[in-house]
């Protein structure tokens, strides 16, 4: 069953989103997914390290740590890192002060983006906005020290930022060639974080044909568990549904469909031309709801760019993990595509409550100072649901 | 026969239980000090002079109930470090087999190689089997291949000789090192379920020991550093609490279990004076206890699907240690083991004025029967010595 209207932004004050990337990595991303987009959104980059900030060009830089790094690196430090960004809490909330949401990119595993990624977090929270974190994890290759300080880094930002999209490199790796030269790999990294930044992005703060409202990205995030991830799809020609869908469905960033299957709500990103046809969403919709599990909330939104004709890319944003319904029930949504949204809860402007206490110190507790207890990696005396990012909602 | 001394050195607990063997042959309990632990974190020691004025604290209300002075003890210990590996030997008999032979297999099943930080704390000898003829008494049997299991208990020997010195400093001589896990075991598992395969779980304040009886043995056992302190502490974080006040909280509160029916009640938190009144709701703090314990059995259970073992529990799981008293832990214990489960209390042994049928004394008595039977069975030994002397035999 599926009500179909298109939703219209008239009179509702635009979501302000910022863009922001912390650490080295994150900079990178950025600056050239800027050069890339027609209108970027106000994108910042956050680091220790002057040198790599001075590179930059479209990206706005905001140097931290001036006293702790001394305008270097954390060298993979994330302790460094950490205490490297408390220097400038007062900046960074000056910096998010006037926005409703902030993207918050990070490569993991090292020094900046593990260690200072999750106090921006913390802090744009505290200020009201809805944190979403993208982030990326290690190549394999690239040493198990590096991928046990990204672990702990997700377990963190699980716990200060709203949602967590994570884009696991190994993923990705299984969807390019063995023979693929490292740079290569690494740029197309780059590329898939761009798109599915843009994809939220333009839904979220553009005028198009059918619009995301922040309101559905809140829901989803809410409900998630705090941890998403997204998957990417394109096509061109006559066959860009089939082609962008399969990319979609049965591509390892999902997961080859089973994350679709599992998630309890999504929200699909289309961008296409002129020539975007009303049959090819209502394919795309029906085709994503016969692939969820039933009950699933999936929400659509679609934009159309003049230079886009016989294009097609579909971003899917999907909460990875299913909430049981005894621990918060989820919010009331129409479950039905196209469904509208209560427009009283759609004002971005009317900033969330400010989260009560701060978050603690440490997330390790009364056991900071003890040898931690390792499983597989995972520091087990971290709290159990901090670690399975389930938010406690009594605070 | 003088009193015996255990010592149990927990992260939450330390209790010194003291058993006297009456002329009738009985064993009671006759005193048990305990006291609050603090210098202690997962087993471990941590700060030694705090640690070692609680369990002089313990001492001191053991000698006063059972009016003795204390100079020898057996410690019962847990810790992460602790870790238990099975092992066989088998040696060629082809005459009939003596105690040389049997200490011969024995030790032989005994020798494993160990990072030299490690030491074996114990090893729990199983079933001996001659001519693939298993649970036999070998001696004075005809044999030509002689074969016995054991589990071995090794741990890190630092944390062995941190806790003896705590006994130690308070001028007393360790004359052995137990594994709290096997002690529990001991006072709470009959026979007929050692034989027909049980797993007891031993929920401490910093670690979970676990050992398992497959097959008429120790089949796997090891320790986990993690307790209850982790789901106070878990508590604590989650609503923004103390320490003392999550403590306080899963006391009083706690389940292991989320139900449907109370899904809207709330609690009060416990708030300092003068503050405002918070309530927070029983399903986030029931939600909070859940996930913990579930990873916890969840851990156990991995371990002994590696082990081979978990097929073989037909008796079920059994807890024991403070953290039993939790609310409806034994019901999610059934669920991640798939087995029925329940709390062991100590049995056989008789307390002088105490209740001791709690599962906090599995392990304190445990380790008193466990000094008690080998004391027996050195006694028995020496006297099937004196016998052989006497007949020519050796």
């Amino acid at each position: 069953m599926m009500n179909q209207h298109t939703q219209f932004s008239a009179g509702k004050p635009p979501c302000r989103m910022l863009v922001a990337g912390v650490g080295g990595g994150a900079g990178r991303i950025l600056e050239r997914i800027g050069a890339e987009w027609p209108e970027p959104p106000p994108m910042v980059a956050i680091n220790t390290d002057i040198q790599a900030l001075s590179a930059l060009t479209v990206v706005r830089p905001l140097q931290i740590g001036r006293a702790m790094a001394k305008g270097m690196g954390t060298g993979g430090d994330a302790g460094l890192g950490r205490r490297a960004v408390t220097e400038d809490l007062d900046a960074l909330r000056e910096l998010v002060a006037d926005y409703d949401l902030l993207l918050l990119v990070a490569s993991l595993g090292g020094g900046t983006g593990t260690g200072a990624a999750p106090v921006v977090a913390r802090i744009a929270r505290e200020e009201g906005l809805l944190v979403l974190a993208y982030v990326t994890t290690p190549f394999t290759f690239e040493g198990a020290r590096r991928q046990e300080q990204a672990q702990e880094g997700i377990a963190s930002l699980r716990q200060h930022a709203d949602a967590v999209v994570t884009l696991p490199n190994e993923r990705l790796h299984a969807m390019l060639s063995p023979t693929t030269p490292l740079p290569e790999a690494f740029s197309f990294v780059d590329k898939m974080m761009g798109a599915g930044l843009r994809g939220l992005w333009t839904l979220l703060t553009r005028d198009n044909i059918l619009n995301l409202d922040f309101s559905d990205l809140q829901t989803l995030v809410e409900n998630s568990g705090s941890a998403c991830c997204f998957g990417y799809g394109e096509g061109r020609g006559p066959d860009r549904v089939e082609q962008a869908l399969a990319q979609l469905l049965e591509g390892p960033m999902l997961d080859r469909g089973r994350v679709i299957a599992n998630s309890g709500a999504m929200i699909l990103c289309v961008t296409g031309g002129p020539d975007l046809a009303l049959t090819e969403l209502q394919t795309l919709s029906r085709r994503l709801q016969d692939t969820a599990r039933q009950g699933a909330s999936v929400v659509m939104g679609a934009a159309v760019f003049d230079g886009w004709s016989g294009r097609l890319a579909l971003t899917l944003l999907a909460a990875e993990h299913w909430m049981p319904p005894a621990v918060k029930p989820k919010a009331p949504h129409g479950g039905g595509l196209f469904d509208e949204t209560v427009a009283g809860d759609a004002q971005p402007a009317a900033k969330r409550h400010k989260r009560g206490a701060p978050a603690p110190a440490s997330d390790r507790g009364m056991f900071k100072d003890v040898q931690p207890t390792l499983h597989e990696g995972v520091d087990l005396d971290i709290p159990t649901h901090m670690r399975r990012g389930i938010r406690i909602s009594s605070n | 026969m003088d009193p015996i001394v255990v010592m149990e050195i927990g992260t939450s607990r330390m209790r010194v239980l003291v058993g006297d063997v009456r002329d009738d042959g009985e064993l009671v309990i006759s005193a048990v000090g305990d006291s609050q632990s603090s210098g202690m974190r997962k087993g471990e020691v941590f700060h030694f002079m705090s640690a070692s004025q609680c369990l002089e604290r313990a001492l001191r209300q053991a000698e006063d109930m059972a009016d003795v002075k204390v100079n020898e003890v057996h410690l019962a210990l847990s810790g992460a470090q602790i870790v238990g590996v099975p092992n066989r030997a088998e040696i060629s008999v082809g005459e009939e087999i003596t105690a040389a032979h049997v200490e011969q297999v024995l030790a032989e099943a005994r020798e494993i190689k160990l990072p030299d930080d490690r030491e074996i704390l114990k090893s729990i000898v199983g079933p001996f089997s001659v001519d693939g003829m298993s649970g036999v008494q070998p001696e004075g049997l005809m044999g030509q291949r002689l074969a016995v299991d054991v589990l071995l208990i090794h741990s890190r020997k630092s944390h062995m000789r941190n806790l003896a010195r705590l006994a130690q400093e308070l001028h007393l001589k360790v004359a052995d090192i137990l594994f709290s896990g096997l002690c529990a075991a001991l006072s709470t598992l009959t026979a007929e379920q050692k034989l027909s395969g049980a797993l007891l779980i031993d929920l401490g304040g910093g670690t979970t020991d676990y050992i398992a009886y497959a097959q008429a043995k120790a089949a796997a056992a090891g320790a986990l550093g993690v307790g209850g302190y982790h789901l106070t502490n878990d508590i604590a974080q989650a609503f923004c609490l103390s320490t003392n006040e999550a403590e306080e909280l899963k006391i009083q509160h706690g389940d292991a279990l989320m139900s449907a029916a109370e899904r809207t009640k709330r609690v009060p938190l416990p708030v300092g004076p003068g503050r405002p009144p918070r309530a927070a709701k029983l399903s986030d703090l029931q939600h909070v206890i859940h996930l913990r314990m579930e990873e916890t059995f969840a851990l156990i259970r991995e371990r002994l699907e590696e082990a081979k073992v978990l097929n073989l529990l037909g008796e079920g799981v059994i807890l024991t240690g403070g953290g039993a008293h939790l609310k409806n832990v034994t019901a999610l214990a059934e669920m991640v083991f798939g087995l029925p489960c329940k709390v062991g209390v100590p049995h056989s042994v008789s307390g002088l004025n105490i209740n001791l049928a709690k599962p906090e004394y599995a392990t304190g008595v445990g380790a008193i029967l466990h000094v008690y039977k080998s004391a027996g069975q050195r006694q028995k030994q020496s006297v099937w010595k004196r016998l052989g002397h006497w007949f020519g035999f050796s």
